[in-house]
């Protein structure tokens, strides 16, 4: 009995324990929850025209709810190997949306040449209690050519994707690629098509269904053709104006006309009037106040 | 008429002619000198490493350095009250005060211009705003007009001086001789002849009528410059004559405070009397009652329709971050010295004196809140854009610029004080008797 009493009560005492023990360690994590926090890097490769490349890198730091841009920290990059200094592209701090971007130096042309694929590191020093951060991306050197057609009375866009094989260029199969044309802020697709994909001679035709679409004085627009996000190419784009579109008279009667919101030589006659004969009339009376100090001086000279 | 004596004349050249600093007088000269060097260095490091060296961003984009502007022009109005307005009014007491008036006018407008030009970002593109002027623009206008009223207050100035000038060349015995040479650089061919008196007079009309437009222009083109801007607290048809009240009041202030100074510098008591204090106090209270009522028009009409961006920049000053200067403007710059100069024994010369400060000094921050916060209160609101860009405090660079140009108009009222009289000698005498004959 005296020893049923003894387990009851260390039950008892071990229960309260117990149950102590769990409300201090709940207790302990509501008031400081541990925060996972999980780092999102993007390094993009872009190449415009075939001859300009850069790079973007977006950094943004994911905690429980919030996604938060990794903002104000140095960033460094670099091509192929980020063990030797020399490959640094350079050294960067992000702006308030945790951007930056980078053109790649020519000083890198004899690395680029000589590399196929190749890599680019982005590296970050220490964000907050994350440490150093790093993130790559390999690309395979590709490039796009953009031409016309004329085929079954109809007006065609061919883009031909090519990549680059030891010192060959050869055609680039399966690519997906986006054909539009250059408006002001966005491109505006050439037909219902979203996209095409290449075929195995790195081929895409698509028609060119717009008509009487604005271009420029000489009815001249762009044609853009863009390969966005591909896994071994990057971001690749090139542009081919052709004289496509209508042509677009602006009217810039508003502008060349005399009013108070033109340039100089378009003042307004009245307001010219106005001002020149205030001007006058005032320097005019000042000129002769001043002749007249002129006067009082030989006036006295000559009583001299 | 009273008979002025051989001896009058000569105690009256005597209280007035200029003197040598003493030491409090070379005190005051060494400050200001300091303070315009602090100021220059500022300007050279701002010519140096360019705008970014003041707290002016993308939205504040005009800081303290317009509010000088703005209130050196308003100061510089002064010349056109008392020398034009009382001169054609044939109001005679003013006349040993018209002079002081004259050079706060000068030294005012003088540097109004520079720091206009400190404002700018490239001034050795200056000239291109004579090259191309844009005749639509308010700016151009600005400039058309400081340029005149510069040159219509030095010919103000240089014209009631000539005989003074000659009267103390007279006295050149006991003057340095680089003083004696820029005085018959100045005026030698001065010789009272009846002609030359007559040109002098006639001149005189002829820039007492014309000043007085031109004032009037000068503050009014300023005001249009913040008018003619859609924003709130700018957007006003009021803006121009609240803009002229406001400068006539502290063109008054400034005038009293040097009244005061240069009358215990240089125990001027007989000339500038207990009576000149009274009058310009009256003069001050005037202009307060009237420079009120335009306040009270510019915050109450907008108030009364409280339009979203007006409330926003109306509650910022009434209640908000800009509420205690605001206050301060209000009741230091106008409120205290009505109540202290409406009653008789208010309107000694020393409470004046105080009057006159507080006027000037809440004059300067009026300025300060006609163009800061109407400028940190956009239409648009403020988007991505750095945290630095939502306020504005000027950096040391601006502080020493601006207290610079405040010193360096001090400056150059302090040595025309010392160069030539503060008081019109010739005006005095001849006031005193009209019979000038045996003197010149």
């Amino acid at each position: 009995m005296k020893t049923k009493n003894i387990l009851f009560n260390l039950s008892i005492v071990l229960f309260f324990a117990t149950s102590l023990l769990c409300a201090l360690h709940s207790q302990s994590d509501s008031i400081a929850p541990v925060v996972k926090k999980k780092a999102i890097l993007k390094l993009s490769y872009f190449s415009v025209e075939n001859q300009i490349q850069f790079l973007n890198f977006k950094g943004l730091i994911k905690t429980k709810d919030k996604l938060e841009p990794i903002a104000y920290r140095p960033i460094h990059l670099y091509i192929n190997e980020a063990s030797d200094e020399k490959n640094k592209i350079g050294d960067f701090v992000t702006n308030d949306q945790g951007r930056i971007q980078s053109v790649i130096s020519p000083v890198f042309a004899d690395v680029w040449k000589t590399n196929n694929p190749i890599t680019f590191i982005a590296r970050l020093d220490s964000v907050d209690e994350m440490g150093t951060l790093e993130t790559e991306t390999e690309i395979t050197k590709a490039k796009i050519k953009l031409d016309t057609l004329f085929e079954d009375e109809m007006r065609k866009v061919v883009a031909h994707v090519y990549t680059l094989e030891d010192t060959n260029w050869i055609p680039a199969k399966d690519v997906e690629i986006k054909i539009g044309v250059q408006r002001l802020a966005s491109v505006l697709p050439i037909n219902k098509e979203a996209s095409l994909t290449t075929d195995s001679s790195g081929q895409a035709v698509t028609e060119f269904v717009l008509d009487s679409i604005p271009g420029d004085v000489n009815g001249n627009i762009q044609l853009i053709a863009k390969i966005e996000d591909h896994e071994l190419y990057g971001n690749l784009e090139t542009k081919f104006q052709v004289p496509w579109g209508k042509s677009s008279h602006f009217v810039n009667s508003h502008f060349e006309g005399r009013s108070l919101w033109a340039r100089g030589d378009r003042v307004p006659i009245w307001l010219a009037f106005l001002a020149y004969t205030i001007i006058f009339s005032v320097w005019g009376t000042l000129i002769y106040l001043i002749i007249q100090v002129l006067k009082i001086r030989r006036v006295g000279l000559e009583k001299h | 008429m009273n008979v002025v004596t051989v001896s009058k004349t000569e105690q009256i050249i005597k209280d007035i002619q200029p003197r040598p600093f003493g030491k409090v007088g070379k005190i005051w000269l060494g400050f200001l000198i300091a303070i315009c060097i602090v100021g220059s260095y500022a300007y050279y490091c701002q010519l140096r490493d360019g705008l970014v060296v003041t707290a002016m961003g993308d939205y504040v984009s005009w800081g303290i350095y317009i509010s000088n502007f703005v209130f050196f022009v308003a100061i510089s109005l002064v010349g056109s009250l008392i020398t034009a307005i009382f001169r054609l009014a044939n109001i005679h007491w003013s006349t040993p005060i018209t002079r002081i008036a004259e050079i706060i006018a000068v030294s005012a407008i003088f540097f109004a211009s520079l720091i206009i030009i400190v404002d700018m970002g490239r001034p050795e593109r200056l000239y291109n705003l004579f090259l191309h002027p844009r005749l639509q623009s308010p700016i151009i206008w600005d400039v058309v007009v400081i340029g005149t009223y510069f040159i219509i207050s030095l010919l103000l100035l240089y014209l009631p001086l000539l005989p003074d000038i000659k009267i103390l060349l007279k006295q050149s015995k006991e003057m340095p001789g680089w003083m004696r040479k820029f005085y018959s650089w100045l005026g030698s061919f001065w010789t009272g002849s009846k002609v030359q008196k007559q040109i002098n007079n006639h001149s005189i009309k002829i820039l007492s009528i014309m000043i007085i437009p031109v004032a009037f222009c000068i503050h009014t083109v300023t005001s249009w410059l913040f008018a003619t801007t859609y924003r709130p607290g700018w957007d006003s048809t009021n803006f121009g004559a609240y803009f002229v009240s406001g400068a006539f009041l502290v063109g008054a202030g400034g005038v009293v405070t040097a009244m005061y100074v240069f009358r215990q510098m240089y125990q001027l008591s007989d000339y500038i009397t207990d009576k000149h204090f009274d009058r310009m106090g009256k003069a001050v209270v005037l202009l307060a009652f009237l420079y009120l009522y335009f306040n009270v028009n510019e915050y109450l009409v907008p108030a009364f329709k409280m339009k979203k961006p007006e409330e926003i920049h109306l509650t910022e000053l009434f209640s908000g971050h800009f509420a205690p200067m605001f206050w301060f403007a209000i009741i230091v710059g106008m409120l205290l010295p009505i109540a202290i100069l409406i009653t008789k024994s208010g309107r000694k010369p020393m409470m004046v004196f105080i009057a006159g400060i507080m006027v000037v000094v809440g004059a300067w921050f009026k300025r300060y809140l006609i163009v800061t916060p109407t400028l940190l209160h956009p239409f648009l609101p403020m988007q991505d854009v750095p945290d630095k860009f939502r306020t504005y405090f000027p950096s040391w660079h601006e502080w020493a610029i601006a207290f610079g140009s405040l010193a360096g108009a001090l400056l150059v009222i302090t040595l025309f004080a010392r160069i030539f009289p503060v008081i019109p000698i010739y005006e005095t005498i001849i006031g005193e008797d009209e019979n000038e004959e045996h003197l010149i």
